[in-house]
């Protein structure tokens, strides 16, 4: 009987540990970063540099367990027949001051706002460069989401592309009519307890 | 009368562990997810074979997230796509996957597919998404209006397109069968959480 009291209490005191713990984690991690993921297309001249043509992207971003280096982009204009495929995913941010603009879609529960994806990749007509993604999830049905790249040469550290410096910028998904597709902000997963964060040279001026 | 006293001690810890503890104890869910830009399956002299593209595999936990892209594919003759990507991703209490590809285009035995763009989306949960999205579809150069509706299906020449399949917890954009020749499904998603 002694054993078994014994035993029961360990238990007891075990679990109401183990609960206290649980509700400090969630305490000490009170702002995680979460994902992004979207694909679509754009029109663009490449800001003058073409006439309008597609501009079709893949894009993902995000921390798994704890680093801002989850995602990949995949970029193809059809106006200058370039081509981008990531090597590299370097930074995951926020918009402006890091806190970004994350809110709620009342329709579908998921969170919504602007995320910058950095990184590194390989195009046909620049070579090597650093990429900037800015993506926007408006919520549903995505005919507001955004989406604009910009790319800078490895080589020597200007800007090569953008699509940011034309009439139109930032550019909608716009259901078919001007773009089409869907940007999607998705809630962190248990693995990321990590923040939003990492180098963005692409991003600085 | 001390081993009461301990047990009835020992009996409201775990009474009071038990709603603290709940939250912990739900995000235990068995989740699943998956998505594929392309599959395709022909009919061969050896039986069938399989091709697919920019694939995540299946998900591992609620804490795994996967993804895949490609610049540009194809499968052998049959498809070739750009900007292909697969995502799929867990967290406590829900799954969301989605497949895209731009610049489609499918033949198969006589019939052509093309189209601009094509998106499948499944998030798990009470405020869940299931929907496909295809821009400027053409059967056999006939521009055909995605509706938007599950399950959209049209004859071709031995077999069928279904636009939107939603099939249990997996959406297809575009599932093109042509019968005892090819079955090709583009921007797939699926998404489980119990």
């Amino acid at each position: 009987m002694r054993t078994f009291t014994g035993a029961l209490f360990a238990l007891g005191i075990a679990l109401a540990l183990v609960a206290v713990t649980a509700q400090r984690t969630v305490i000490a991690h009170p702002a995680p970063c979460d994902f992004l993921t979207g694909g679509g297309f754009i029109m663009t001249t490449g800001s003058g540099t073409h006439d309008v043509a597609k501009g079709t992207f893949a894009i993902g971003g995000g921390c798994k367990h704890g680093t801002p280096t989850w995602g990949h982009l995949e970029y193809h204009d059809h106006g200058n027949d370039l081509n981008a495929h990531w090597l590299t995913i370097t930074a995951y941010l926020a918009e402006g001051d890091g806190v970004g603009d994350t809110s709620i879609d009342p329709k579908t529960k998921q969170p919504t706002g602007t995320r910058l994806v950095c990184g590194t990749a390989r195009t046909n007509l620049y070579g090597d460069v650093y990429f900037m993604v800015r993506a926007h999830d408006h919520g549903e049905p995505g005919t507001e989401d955004q989406f604009d790249i910009r790319l800078k040469s490895q080589e020597t550290g200007l800007e090569v592309y953008t699509t940011e410096n034309e009439p139109g910028t930032p550019h909608e998904l716009n259901d078919g009519n001007g773009g089409g597709g869907n940007i999607q902000l998705h809630k962190p997963n248990p693995s990321t307890d990590g923040q939003l964060g990492g180098d963005c040279p692409a991003r600085e001026m | 009368m001390q081993n009461a006293v301990i047990v009835r001690w020992s009996l409201a810890a775990l009474i009071l562990s038990i709603p603290i503890l709940s939250p912990v104890l739900t995000h235990a869910q068995s989740v699943s997810g998956s998505a594929r830009a392309v599959q395709a399956t022909v009919v061969t002299a050896l039986g069938l074979s399989t091709s697919t593209l920019a694939e995540t595999g299946t998900l591992s936990s609620p804490t795994d997230a996967r993804d895949a892209s490609q610049l540009s594919g194809s499968v052998d003759s049959l498809v070739t796509a750009e900007t292909l990507h697969a995502t799929t991703i867990g967290s406590s209490d829900q799954v969301a996957s989605e497949a895209s590809v731009a610049g489609l285009a499918v033949a198969i035995a006589g019939t052509s597919v093309s189209a601009g763009f094509a998106q499948a989306r499944v998030t798990t949960g009470n405020k869940g998404v299931r929907s496909a999205t295809v821009h400027d579809l053409t059967i056999n150069g006939v521009p055909i209006d995605a509706s938007g509706a599950a399950n959209q299906t049209i004859a071709i020449p031995g077999g069928s397109i279904v636009i939107n399949e939603q099939t249990g917890s997996v959406v297809n954009a575009l599932h093109i069968v042509i019968n005892g020749v090819a079955d090709v499904v583009i921007a797939s998603a699926s998404a489980n959480a119990q």
